[in-house]
């Protein structure tokens, strides 16, 4: 359905992608995508799309990880309670150790495991839009909005100065 | 490989291809050294095999000497393991620019000394066949490893650090990976068409679309966060192996600082040692340069201070305290039947580092190659010091003795290098030695390009 | 043709099966545990059974029993109700068992082929045969008394049968040899007191003991005796300790106990007794005594002497004032080692010192006198060197001795060998004689064999057999009855018995008329069987000085060499291997010489002045030259002997005598000339001067002790008798004030427990014999390592002898903080502390956090123990072990056939790759405490000995639990000298030593 028109620009140079990005959302169209060999605090905050998820992954991880930490050592002790060197069954100060290696552990995996989820990885089939110049030296500026405002984003990108600028 | 069609357009492309170029194809040169660290390793293979079967006798540790050469290595390859994760994660959440030519290696090193390190703690042990005693997960004997012991505490930091380490490595390759699947695409040939196919795997599906990058640079700034915690008490925990028992010369309160300080400061040295090597033979000059080998100078530096510091500090504390059992038993490491050892240890970790204060030296690759060299040699001296001096000379002079390694515990250690040097040569052919990603980034916030030597900084 | 085929197929597919079947068996093979069929009635799995016999090893002739599960015995402990050793035995005694199993016995006899020159072995009935021919063909040319015999000095029924043998066969030529006799001491007694015996000393009962260097704790007469005896008067026992006073050039094991080490010039410990006598006489002390003694002893002024002695002359008459003064003194005379020329005079001087002090028949007491053979002396063996080099000796017997490797080889027996007929060695293993013989006939070792042996006057020791022969050997007086049978005639006649057993009950029968008439003689021979012989209190006898003492020559006695040869060379008996005749037990050789702590070798003891002279360190080679001979030798440095003398132990330099003999060390005999007594004619063994000489060459000496020098560091402690007596007195006081108080260690156990296993040594009463160390290797399946591993610090002994020189400390250190009223300076110090060390079973024990995998932890009755299955061999436990107690098993260690019959079923036979270490006996306390349970109680005091404490001849080790506020371990762990090896350490362990206490000369 030609219900929508899509514009598509690449660039050279990711600090000219910010300009274009800021100046098409100033034009209200807030549907777009970048794709680039690189990214960069200016550009996200360009594209000002809400912070990602991943960080709560890693804090649940990692809290997982440090009570997960803290009771297996606790109750290992008591469930088959041996002394040594004339110390208690809880020895707290030793198992700290134990607690912060699981709560690293926890925290890292989780937070990869956020991330990928929320990409969608591992995945074999790539977006369609997806070209391999992008993760080589391209930048490209991808705008989906009604037919009738392509021409008006088209001239906004023009306007810096892309690779070149394709209508679908 | 030579001909990465179209060629490139811009500095970027330009980039992509140097890097990726450097992979694949290797000349004899790289083929022979191959064959010869696979025939070293063979006979280390057989060393071990005539341990396990005729006994630890076979290796020079005694009564009182129970731990040598072996736990050394440990430690000395545990120590390797941190300069990867410092230079990575520290120096990434600290944004200092210069990191981005060496961190992919660094990393790589890291990952291939832990799983070097990772062997001794097998070795060492009486009874090998029942190493999975000591692992943590429910069992017939219905018994638990005890959390009490540092060597658990080793188990779980190092597997850790590890497993950490792997994934933050891997996590930084996947744009890398994904690069080098599209410019497979432009190929002809079915080789061409199954790297294509094996990068894509490895590279999850990456596309580099705005919210993939939002995600990713997030999962990564943690990863670093954490890793960072978690580089300082892995080595704090390997110290604390010693630090933990009442031996005199290994029951100090600085060792866990001691230790970190040392670990880094080997680990920048063999990042040096492999990487002057490395940027030569992969033609990536331009990338590594003096302005990198500066900055590592004067980390080295810094450390090396802090190294001499805590020598110094040992003994005045050894003094201070009045112990005769502490004060006799660092005399005599100084001037007993190891003096040897210390001397070398001293010399290549106090004085010979000293060079660096110098900017021309700390510029002239040769030079601080050479030094770096002194350093892994002094770091492995520094372990073995620590370790055996103190065993020798405990509280019952009655039950004083020496030890000497024997050529078992020796072709394992010869064994230990080429195993690390085996992973790391398939690595520098296989995956790419440099981060393109990051270098791209340095360009584009115009930190440093290639080729730039910043002879002004 | 198909047919064929099929066949071939079928043969091929079986034969294949049975192979592969073969391969299986010989990757695993089978294990069965094979139940008895008829079980017999005396063998119950899983419970020893107890027999008593006689120990053999030396002439002492201690009683043990033997442990014998399924048949075999493990373990030699002696028996309590002996009063020789009282349920003591020496670490030789514990090895008796490793001549038992020894793998290098003669499997059977054999006889020398002449063609060959090889032994190859033959049936009894055909060795029988041969020499029964050959002994008649002698007879019958008239010669029967061209046929020699030497036997060991063993007092019993076999000898009476050598005896009657012999005369029956018509030879006068019996000789009875013994490396180490008391004939000097024995005629000095006849000349002195009239009496030719050798007398009971009681040390016991001695205040005072002057030693002129008799190894009465090692190796002199009846060492364990002695030692129990020793310990019992010099060890501090509430508020009297005796004193000690070593007066001998060479400071030996018994030495190093002494109060007072006077180290006098070799071969003046005549002039030193005379002059101690003397001035006895002239103070005044010797009473109505000193009469009829002074004009012997006036001319020996200490001036004079002191000279000659090579000492101050005030040190002899302040001797001389404490000999007197002291309520209750003994001398004691030169031990073997110092028998000089003139060996009779010197035991007559200290005779005269004892009497003049007034103590015949107070601490020295004839009556219960000690039994002896009568060895043969220096001329009645050049006779037989003689006759056999003039060809009388056709045909020469050797029974329990091995004279080439025992007498100086300057008598050329070794050479005169070669002119005997035929040469025939009972021998139980191939010693330098049995390799010469013609005919070897293995005798029964002696716990294979009945036996009998009287080491003193009313004590009949008994020995029986414990096990079937582990070997095809015959006991020899079976075997010379069934020669006489064979001979027959008159031969057959005087000899009639069947069997030795027979001989021996017939020859009983005079004692049992002696000791039981009343009861049946089955009877009384069950009953002596079953307590290991008969015997009974004996009366002491009153003598008399004699007259023949008037005409005792008090002349100096030489020594060989000349200006070229300044150092005095001593040869001493080994305290681990004696005469040598120990040399093949491997737990003897690995054991640590209480003195050098050298393991598997031979030395030469040399003073550091000497040394620094010399320019050598401990481990230099040295050439020793004599006017006899020379020797190679690796040098041991050290202040144990004066400087003009050095000391070579006897023992090693075996040719042959089995794997761990063979070709280890040196044989310091080559060196010593033909010298003998000039009164009884017994061989002289302190006659000769060596010149030293460096070789530049270094031989491995392994001194398993790193330093003998405890650095003040609170690990062997010794205080004076002073500071002893206030520390015991604020103790008792507080015992008094709570009696059932328990130590802070008895804590560490569960809360429900009623154990807390602990022990006390006492240091005063340890005088590093090392017993203890054996009785643990047999007890605790412990590997013999070998020399190379020793030399790397890999013996695995569980427990081990420390010695250090330590400084006496004069005020009193209640033995808390770290030195506390220690002597901190560096010099070594110069009074030897023996210091046991094994496991100390510690309350906060470093070994046990530190283990990953708990295969070390604390058990509910307090123990530190290590579960083998568990240990992965990390050996972290063991770095963090601050007394280094721990083992690790370096390989699978091996028990050659038939050693591993020796193995304690009881204790495991550890894994290679495990840590190890003191159990306390572990398996002692389950057995004693199931027992308890059986009856409804709890273990009672004393019910526990672990191997150590049993066999200790100080009785210096107690065993007990800490949680019974009356045990006697808690009572010694709140004595006043109660201390912890490195207690600053705050491990708790449950080990506690009390101090050693120095009595000085003016304390008292």
């Amino acid at each position: 359905m030609a219900a929508r028109g899509v514009v598509t620009a690449t660039f050279d140079d990711i600090h000219t992608v910010v300009g274009a990005v800021r100046s098409i959302r100033q034009e209200g169209c807030e549907d777009l995508t970048v794709f680039g060999p690189i990214m960069e605090h200016e550009l996200e905050e360009a594209i000002g799309k809400p912070p990602s998820p991943v960080r709560r992954y890693a804090l649940v991880g990692g809290l997982i990880g440090c009570i997960s930490g803290f009771a297996l050592t606790t109750w290992s002790s008591f469930y088959y309670p041996l002394v040594v060197g004339g110390k208690p069954l809880a020895s707290t100060p030793a198992y700290v150790v134990i607690a912060f290696e699981m709560t690293i552990l926890f925290a890292g995996i989780s937070a990869l495991i956020g991330m990928l989820i929320h990409n969608r990885m591992p995945t074999v089939k790539l977006h369609p839009e997806h070209k391999p110049d992008y993760t080589d030296d391209r930048f490209a500026v991808r705008v989906a909005c009604e037919p009738k405002r392509a021409a008006r984003v088209q001239e906004v990108l023009r306007s810096y100065g892309p690779r070149e600028v394709r209508i679908d | 490989m030579a001909t990465v069609s179209p060629p490139a357009r811009t500095s970027f492309g330009r980039v992509s291809r140097d890097i990726i170029g450097a992979l694949w194809e290797p000349d004899w040169r790289y083929r022979v050294m191959m064959l010869v660290l696979i025939a070293v390793l063979g006979w280390a293979g057989y060393a071990w095999v005539y341990q396990i079967k005729v006994g630890m006798g076979t290796a020079g540790i005694t009564h009182p000497v129970m731990w040598g050469v072996y736990i050394t290595n440990f430690v000395f390859w545990v120590g390797i393991a941190h300069s990867g994760t410092l230079i990575s994660a520290i120096l990434y959440l600290l944004r200092s620019g210069w990191r981005t030519t060496i961190n992919r290696a660094a990393e790589a090193m890291t990952i291939f000394a832990v799983m070097t390190a990772g062997l001794f703690p097998l070795i060492h042990l009486g009874r090998v066949w029942y190493f999975y005693f000591l692992a943590p997960y429910p069992n017939q004997r219905l018994l638990w490893p005890n959390f009490r012991s540092p060597l658990i505490w080793d188990f779980f930091a190092i597997s850790t650090y590890f497993t950490i380490s792997l994934l933050f490595w891997y996590s930084g390759l996947i744009p890398d990976l994904a690069t080098i699947r599209d410019r497979m695409k432009g190929l002809t040939g079915r080789m061409a068409r199954f790297k294509e196919r094996a990068y894509g795997l490895l590279s999850l599906g990456w596309q580099g679309s705005d919210s993939q990058w939002r995600n990713y640079r997030r999962a990564y700034l943690y990863m670093a966060a954490i890793a960072t915690p978690l580089v300082l008490s892995v080595h704090s925990v390997v110290s604390w192996d010693f630090a933990m028992a009442i031996t005199p010369g290994w029951h100090s309160t600085i060792f866990a600082p001691y230790f970190v300080a040392g670990a880094i400061f080997s680990g920048i040295a063999m990042v040096i040692t492999l990487s002057v090597p490395f940027r030569w033979a992969l033609g990536l000059e331009d990338y590594i340069t003096e302005y990198h080998y500066d900055n590592m100078g004067k980390l080295l530096l810094l450390t090396s201070l802090i190294v001499g510091y805590a020598y110094v500090a040992e003994y005045f504390m050894a003094w201070y305290s009045g112990d005769p059992v502490e004060w006799e038993s660092f005399a005599w490491r100084a001037t007993g039947d190891y003096a040897g050892p210390f001397a070398i240890m001293m010399t290549c970790n106090v004085l010979i580092p000293l060079l660096c204060f110098s900017r021309k030296i700390r510029r002239n690759i040769t030079a601080i190659f050479i030094i770096s060299l002194f350093v892994n040699i002094g770091m492995w001296y520094e372990r073995f010091v620590i370790i055996v001096s103190a065993l020798a000379h405990e509280f019952e002079p009655a039950a004083w003795g020496l030890y000497k390694p024997t050529w078992v515990e020796l072709s394992i250690t010869a064994g230990s290098f080429a195993w690390f040097l085996f992973w790391f040569m398939l690595f520098a052919k296989t995956l790419p030695a440099i981060s393109i990603t990051e270098v791209k980034e340095s360009m584009a916030e115009g930190v440093w390009s290639p080729g730039d030597k910043k002879e002004d900084s | 043709m198909s047919e064929i085929k099929r066949r071939d197929f079928l043969k091929i597919l079986g034969l294949s099966g049975a192979g592969t079947g073969l391969v299986g068996c010989a990757q695993e093979p089978a294990k069965k545990l094979i139940p008895y069929l008829v079980q017999p009635e005396e063998i119950i799995p899983g419970i020893p059974n107890w027999y008593a016999s006689v120990c053999r090893e030396c002439p002492a002739g201690c009683g043990v029993h033997v442990k014998v599960r399924e048949g075999r015995p493990i373990k030699v402990e002696g028996n309590p109700d002996h009063p020789v050793n009282a349920g003591r035995l020496c670490a030789r005694g514990q090895a008796s068992l490793q001549g038992l199993y020894n793998p290098d016995r003669i499997a059977s006899p054999m006889r020398r082929v002449a063609e060959t020159g090889e032994f190859a072995p033959i049936s009894w009935e055909e060795a029988e045969a041969f020499l029964a021919e050959r002994i008649q063909a002698l007879r019958q040319a008239g010669r029967a008394d061209r046929l020699h015999f030497l036997t060991d000095a063993a007092a019993g029924s076999s000898e009476r049968l050598f005896a009657a043998w012999m005369e029956a066969l018509g030879s006068p030529n019996r000789l009875i040899f013994e490396s180490f006799d008391l004939e000097p001491l024995r005629e000095a007694n006849r000349l002195t007191f009239g009496t030719a015996e050798i007398p009971s000393y009681e040390l016991d009962r001695a205040d005072l003991i002057v030693s002129f260097g008799a190894g009465f704790l090692e190796t002199w007469s009846s060492p364990v005796q002695y030692a129990r005896q020793f310990s019992r008067s010099h060890s501090f026992g509430d508020g009297r300790k005796g004193r000690f006073i070593h007066v001998s050039p060479r400071r030996s094991l018994t030495g190093s106990n002494a109060d007072q080490w006077v180290p006098i010039r070799p071969a003046s410990a005549m002039l030193v007794a005379l002059a101690m006598t003397r001035e006895l006489v002239a103070d005044g002390h010797a009473g109505a005594r000193g009469a009829a003694i002074r004009p012997l002893v006036e001319p020996f002024t200490p001036e004079r002497v002191a000279e000659a002695a090579g000492i101050e002359a005030e040190t002899v008459s302040q001797l001389a004032r404490e000999f007197a003064e002291s309520p209750a003194s003994l001398a004691l005379p030169p031990g073997v080692e110092l028998a000089d020329r003139n060996a009779t005079a010197t035991h007559v001087a200290v005779n005269l010192l004892n009497y003049a002090a007034g103590n015949v028949g107070r601490t020295v007491r004839f009556g219960p006198n000690l039994r002896r053979g009568r060895p043969a002396g220096v001329e009645r063996l050049q006779a037989l060197v003689t006759a056999m080099n003039g060809g009388a000796a056709e045909i020469v017997l050797v029974h329990g001795v091995d004279p080439i490797h025992t007498l100086p080889s300057a008598f050329g027996l070794s050479e005169a060998l070669e002119n005997v007929g035929l040469l025939v060695s009972f021998a139980s293993y191939m010693d330098e004689t049995a390799a010469r013989a013609d005919l070897i006939l293995p005798d029964h070792t002696p716990l294979e064999s009945w036996g009998d042996h009287s080491p003193a006057v009313g004590v009949h020791g008994l020995q029986q057999p414990t096990i079937n022969p582990v070997f095809d050997s015959k006991h020899t007086g079976d075997v010379l009855l069934s020669l006489a049978a064979r001979m027959g005639g008159d031969m057959a006649e005087r000899l009639a018995w069947p069997n030795f057993n027979s001989y021996l009950q017939e020859s009983w029968q005079t004692i049992h008329q002696e000791f039981a008439p009343s009861q049946s003689f089955e009877q009384f021979w069950r009953a002596a069987v079953s307590r290991g012989g008969v015997w009974r209190e004996v009366a002491a006898q009153p003598v008399t000085l004699s007259r023949a003492v008037g005409g005792v020559e008090f002349d100096v006695p030489t020594l060989d060499g000349d200006a070229t040869t300044p150092y005095t060379l001593i040869t001493y008996p080994s305290p681990n291997l004696y005469d040598g005749r120990s040399a093949n037990r491997p737990w003897l050789q690995e054991l640590p010489d209480p003195v050098t702590k050298i393991v598997w070798n031979s030395w030469i003891e040399i003073h550091p002045d000497a040394a620094s002279q010399l320019g050598v360190q401990t481990g230099d080679v040295l050439t020793v030259t004599s006017p006899s001979g020379r020797l190679d030798v690796a040098a041991f440095v050290h202040e144990g002997v004066r400087a003009d003398t050095v000391a070579i132990p006897l023992g090693q330099g075996h040719e042959h005598f089995g794997r761990w003999a063979s070709g280890r060390g040196v044989n310091p005999l080559s060196l010593l000339p033909v010298a003998k007594d000039a009164t009884t004619g017994s061989p002289a063994r302190l006659a000769t001067r060596v010149a030293l000489s460096a070789t530049g060459g270094r031989s491995r000496l392994v001194v398993v002790q790193g330093s003998d020098d405890d650095q003040g560091r609170e690990i062997a402690e010794v205080v004076s008798l002073a500071a002893a007596l206030e520390a015991e007195e604020h103790a008792h006081v507080a015992i008094e004030r709570e009696p059932d108080a328990l130590v802070e260690s008895a804590q560490d156990a569960d809360p429900k427990s009623p154990y807390r296993w602990g022990m006390a040594i006492d240091l005063s009463s340890c005088i590093g014999c090392s017993a203890c160390v054996t009785a643990c290797y047999a007890e605790n399946n412990i590997p013999v390592v070998g020399e190379e591993n020793c030399a790397q610090g890999r013996e695995m002994a569980w427990l081990r002898i420390e010695s250090y020189y330590e400084h006496v400390v004069e005020e009193n250190g209640h033995g808390g903080g770290h030195g506390e009223g220690a002597v901190h300076d560096e010099s070594k110090g110069s009074h030897v502390v023996h210091l046991p060390m094994m496991c100390q079973h510690c309350g906060n024990a470093p070994c046990e956090p530190v283990c990953p995998v708990y295969a070390t932890y604390h058990n509910p009755e307090g123990l530190n123990v290590q579960v083998y299955n568990r240990c992965v061999g990390t050996r972290y436990c063991s770095n963090n072990c601050p007394y280094k107690v721990r083992r690790f098993e370096w390989f699978d260690f091996e028990f050659p056939y038939p050693l591993n019959l020796q193995l304690n079923p009881d204790v495991t036979v550890r894994q290679k790759g495990v840590m190890e270490k003191c159990t306390f006996c572990v398996q002692r306390i389950m057995s004693a405490r199931s027992d308890a349970n059986a009856r409804g109680r709890d273990v009672a005091d004393g019910e526990v000995v672990p191997a150590c404490a049993q066999t200790c001849p100080a009785e210096a080790i107690v065993f007990g639990n800490l949680r019974d506020s009356n045990s006697r371990v808690s009572k010694l762990a709140r004595s006043g000298r109660a201390y912890h090896v490195l207690g600053e350490l705050n491990t708790r362990p449950a080990v506690t030593y009390l101090k050693e206490v120095a009595r000085g000369h003016e304390e008292g």
